[in-house]
């Protein structure tokens, strides 16, 4: 093997991370080139030559370790999807606390209240059971890592994960706070035609929160905004049309659902 | 030339997996592959060699396996698995599709028919 290029190459490995990923790319890096430098003196040029095409021949291999530095030890990809499942069940979960509003109000109608909260339990049930499973497969472990630009990025995740939890915190205490609020003031007022407009102005907070947290990259969620708009729309057609008011709202009961479900298949689109 | 080059390097996984296809193989015949293919035109830098092998093997679709060379340095070969197959395929219907299509786009004022004359 040639030395020149043994130990030029020895040059650009001097600050490569230990990673499993190096040490293989040095060892095929010095065969290929090897290799290319054989084929040249063999085709005519002098050593100098070969050993100046050989080297241009490389590449920017700072620029590849750090990229293998981050792939390999951190697998993002496998961080991302897993993120994404987790949205998934998230999104599955609230829309079934939200769907379990509809039996209770049905039975109340028919006049056996209890079916209707047996229902409702179960299905809130159901919905815990998702959004505590989607919580437990968002989380990865990491080895320990010995460079720093990996523990930048794992900075970084712990960063984007703790953003994440605020965002989460305080839409749950927002929605807690909306239902406790709903009961109370229908039960004391008895106006449950009025009292169900905190849910559309809860959702529109929600918007509010997941758009104020998201980074600038993924603002791209105008789907909701339209949804929104179009469920009011048509409450308020089918509403002046069929003057069916007792019932019209559940519209919005729908929309928060089909929006979910929306959201659950683009996430399932970007993961499979 | 720069132009050409950022439109390659948007295929250059397309490229290593057409070179895999039909049996293995290790970097630098590879490259000499491509560097004949294109009458000399073209090169892949070593680096983004590597760090294409890296994604596609992440991605599942090569493997690789070190050579048992008598002399000199061991070399590292690589083999498309099926998935890989269907990748190369998927790529080369893409890559026909934008190729129409880019076509179409540019020739709204005949300017491609004219320079064929």
């Amino acid at each position: 093997m040639n030395k020149k290029i043994e130990a030029h190459v020895d040059t650009l490995f001097t600050n490569a991370p230990n990673g499993r990923y190096a040490p293989d790319i040095k060892e095929e890096l010095l065969a290929n080139l090897s290799d290319k430098y054989d084929d040249l003196v063999a085709s005519g040029k002098n050593e100098d030559e070969a050993f100046a095409l050989v080297i241009s021949s490389i590449g920017d291999i700072d620029n590849l370790l750090r990229d293998l530095g981050e792939t390999p030890e951190y697998q993002p990809l496998e961080i991302e999807k897993r993120r994404q499942m987790r949205g998934v069940f998230l999104s599955i979960g609230i829309a079934l606390y939200v769907l379990s509003m509809i039996p209770i109000i049905l039975a109340d109608r028919i006049g056996d209240t209890i079916i209707g909260l047996v229902v409702m339990i179960v299905i809130c049930a159901v919905a815990t059971g998702f959004i505590v499973y989607g919580n437990n497969i968002g989380k990865v472990e990491y080895s320990k890592m010995d460079n720093s630009f990996v523990e930048a990025y794992k900075e970084k995740v712990a960063v984007d994960n703790n953003c994440a939890k605020l965002r989460n915190s305080i839409s749950w205490a927002m929605w807690s706070l909306i239902v406790v609020i709903y009961f109370v003031f229908s039960f004391i007022s008895g106006w449950w035609h009025v009292s169900w407009i905190v849910f559309p102005i809860g959702a529109c907070a929600q918007q509010l929160i997941i758009y104020s947290f998201a980074g600038p990259g993924t603002r791209r969620g105008l789907w909701h905004g339209l949804l929104w708009t179009a469920a009011v729309i048509l409450y308020l057609i089918i509403s002046f049309t069929t003057w069916e008011w007792a019932y019209t709202w559940l519209i919005f009961i729908v929309a928060a659902a089909a929006e979910q479900i929306i959201r659950a298949v683009r996430l399932w689109k970007t993961t499979v | 030339m720069s132009i050409t080059s950022d439109l390659i390097r948007g295929h250059t996984e397309t490229i290593i997996m057409a070179h895999l296809y039909g049996n293995d193989s290790y970097g630098y015949e590879i490259n000499k592959a491509i560097l004949e293919a294109s009458g000399g035109e073209y090169e892949l830098k070593e680096a983004t060699l590597y760090g294409a092998f890296r994604r596609l093997e992440t991605s599942g679709y090569i493997v690789s396996y070190w050579g048992d060379e008598a002399t000199g340095a061991r070399r590292r070969y690589y083999r498309s698995t099926d998935e890989g197959k269907e990748f190369f395929k998927k790529c080369c219907e893409e890559w026909q599709t934008a190729k129409t299509l880019i076509d179409k786009l540019i020739n709204v004022g005949g300017f491609l028919n004219e320079q064929e004359n």
